[in-house]
């Protein structure tokens, strides 16, 4: 039932009580796997031509450090699978050309304006766009971690041209009724990437506000399960209120500890979105060539320690002190 | 009304769309949608104490902004909120046709209250392509439609839309009913920069309710990309009270985003 949770197996003999459930008890006998990952190792993990999900709500909760080492490893031929709202994580992929498909529900910068490279490509025909809607993510993801082949939607869900451009919409008749159903296709991501606040060595991750839909795709995807998280707790901090972990470790493959690896983005409830910097990259992005030389500055060649440099110890604080 | 020329039009824009919401019902606030959000705590605070209305990206209900942060994905969305849970559990909200009352805008609106957040011109080789549908295939499920843009322009108002991402009458009267949607469920208010519009019951057809201070006629009947039908009894619409305003600057939007977009 807890794959891959050992602290449910069955107690090691003459331990006292309490300390049957502490990792250190545990080694007595057994050694569990932890695991931990460097972000090099955990992108590699990805072969060119997959289909991954990217976690996180738009400018909230989105992997943008692991995004960056997608784009040094210099993975090709992405099938990528967002979240009803997607922002710079598919806008930065999109325009280091590592993107073949996209399935887009929502694909901007909400109130700081439209994506500069989703734009660009898509104007250019060069990417190839099934549209899609939030129906179709969350009721589609739905079905995939459930194992199941679609989701019927309800009566009534009729008459918008996403059903009808985008193939994973498709009819079905009830056979007890004779009425006829909009379904959803189930959605099964490769590799579900999702950014979480705190997380302890076996995966156990919490986040710090909303999980959006980065459950579901840790449960409906196929192959890995990768969590980056800001803060590595202990398993011991886990045990004591396992209600506030939000993915259960049984079904996470790699934790990468990523501090501040949602910047520019926000991590709910750590820091807040730094505006400054996404409005540059929106500046700068709005040519090809103005967004090669923010990849230069920002992205090729650093390391996410760099990275924080670049950014500024100080400017970092200011966020965090303001995204509580 | 001394204090008239101070307000901006987003605040105005907000103030609309509160006085139009009625108490009792469930409404929903989804991306990019400052003036709703607000709309609703002040509706809230002036008339409708029993209005609920879930904040979309995070799943707060009731939240109590002060400030409104910059997103409805925005854990700081949560302050003051009874209950907060994943977009998963929304949607069964809206997928269910639950929701009362949903707040939309898009790229393209025409005189059905069609909406478009996907292309303009031609869906394989946009002359722009817009960022996506996100929540609006569940207008269909939901009771009334509130539209809201701060672009009231040729551009955004036009004959059709180009793509529907969200449905409005469609085509005109029988439209929903053929496709097993109530007639007189759909887009009921449209709130812009310019002017205040419904929609006439019997021919489905954007009308004239009224419009801002300072804004004539002309200039709204040129910024429209169709014809807006007329009532004899056109208005100007009230601005916002001293009270809405004190609400809206000190008890919710106290940093100011209505002032800072306009």
């Amino acid at each position: 039932m807890f794959r891959g949770d050992e602290s449910w197996r069955p107690r090691p003999e003459g331990l006292a009580p309490k300390e049957r459930l502490s990792e250190e008890s545990m080694s007595v006998r057994t050694e569990r796997k932890q695991k931990l990952l460097s972000l090099e190792e955990a992108v590699s993990l990805i072969p060119s031509g997959s289909a991954v999900a990217l976690g996180g709500l738009g400018l909230y909760g989105a992997p943008m450090g692991f995004v960056r080492e997608m784009i040094r490893q210099r993975i090709r031929d992405l099938s990528l699978i967002l979240s009803p709202g997607a922002s710079m994580q598919a806008d930065l992929l999109i325009g280091a050309g590592c993107v073949r498909e996209v399935q887009c529900s929502y694909i901007g910068f909400e109130d700081l304006g439209l994506a500069p490279n989703f734009r660009r490509v898509a104007e250019s025909g060069k990417l190839r766009i099934v549209d899609s809607d939030e129906a179709h993510v969350v009721f589609g993801l739905r079905a995939g971690a459930a194992g199941a082949p679609f989701f019927p939607l309800a009566e009534g869900m009729a008459g918008f041209d996403v059903a009808r451009v985008n193939p994973n919409y498709f009819p079905i008749q009830d056979p007890r009724t004779g009425k006829t159903h909009l379904c959803v296709a189930a959605i099964n991501p490769d590799v579900a990437v999702i950014h979480v606040g705190q997380c302890d060595h076996y995966g156990n991750a919490r986040h710090l506000g909303s999980r959006f839909t980065d459950l579901l795709m840790a449960k409906a995807a196929k192959k890995k399960r990768i969590v980056t998280c800001d803060e590595m707790i202990d398993l011991s901090a886990t045990q004591k209120e396992p209600h506030l972990t939000s993915v259960p470790g049984y079904i996470v493959d790699a934790v990468v500890h990523l501090p501040y690896g949602c910047h520019p983005a926000s991590s709910p409830g750590l820091y807040e979105r730094d505006e400054q910097h996404l409005r540059s990259y929106l500046k700068r992005s709005a040519s090809e060539e103005g967004f090669r030389q923010y990849l230069e500055e920002f992205v090729l060649g650093l390391s996410p320690a760099q990275y924080a440099e670049k950014i500024g110890q100080e400017r970092l604080r200011l966020l965090s002190q303001r995204g509580t | 009304m001394g204090e008239s020329e101070s307000y901006t039009i987003p605040e105005l824009i907000t103030v609309c769309l509160s006085r139009h919401m009625e108490d009792g019902l469930l409404a929903i606030v989804g991306t990019a949608s400052y003036e709703p959000a607000i709309a609703c705590r002040l509706a809230q605070m002036t008339h409708a104490p029993n209005l609920t209305w879930l904040f979309g990206g995070i799943g707060a209900a009731n939240p109590k902004l002060k400030p409104m942060p910059p997103s409805t994905a925005d854990v700081r969305g949560m302050r003051g909120a009874e209950s907060a849970v994943g977009i998963d559990e929304i949607d069964d909200y809206e997928l269910a046709g639950k929701v009362d009352l949903f707040f939309a805008g898009g790229i393209q609106i025409d005189r059905y209250g069609n909406l478009n957040l996907v292309c303009v011109g031609d869906y394989d080789r946009p002359r722009l392509r817009g960022p996506g549908s996100v929540g609006l295939p569940f207008l269909s499920r939901v009771k009334k439609i509130f539209i809201f843009t701060r672009a009231h322009n040729r551009r955004t108002f036009v004959e059709k839309v180009d793509f529907v991402s969200g449905v409005g009458y469609l085509d005109g009267p029988g439209s929903r009913d053929r496709l097993g949607l109530k007639e007189d469920e759909g887009p009921a208010l449209v709130v812009t920069n310019l002017a205040v519009m419904d929609f006439d019951p019997g021919s489905k057809r954007m009308r004239l309710k009224s419009l801002h201070p300072g804004v004539s006629l002309e200039k709204v009947v040129e910024n429209t990309g169709f014809d807006l039908l007329q009532t004899s009894n056109l208005s100007t619409t009230p601005p916002p009270s001293d009270e809405e305003l004190r609400f809206i600057r000190e008890e919710i939007d106290t940093e100011g985003i209505l002032r800072r977009i306009a």
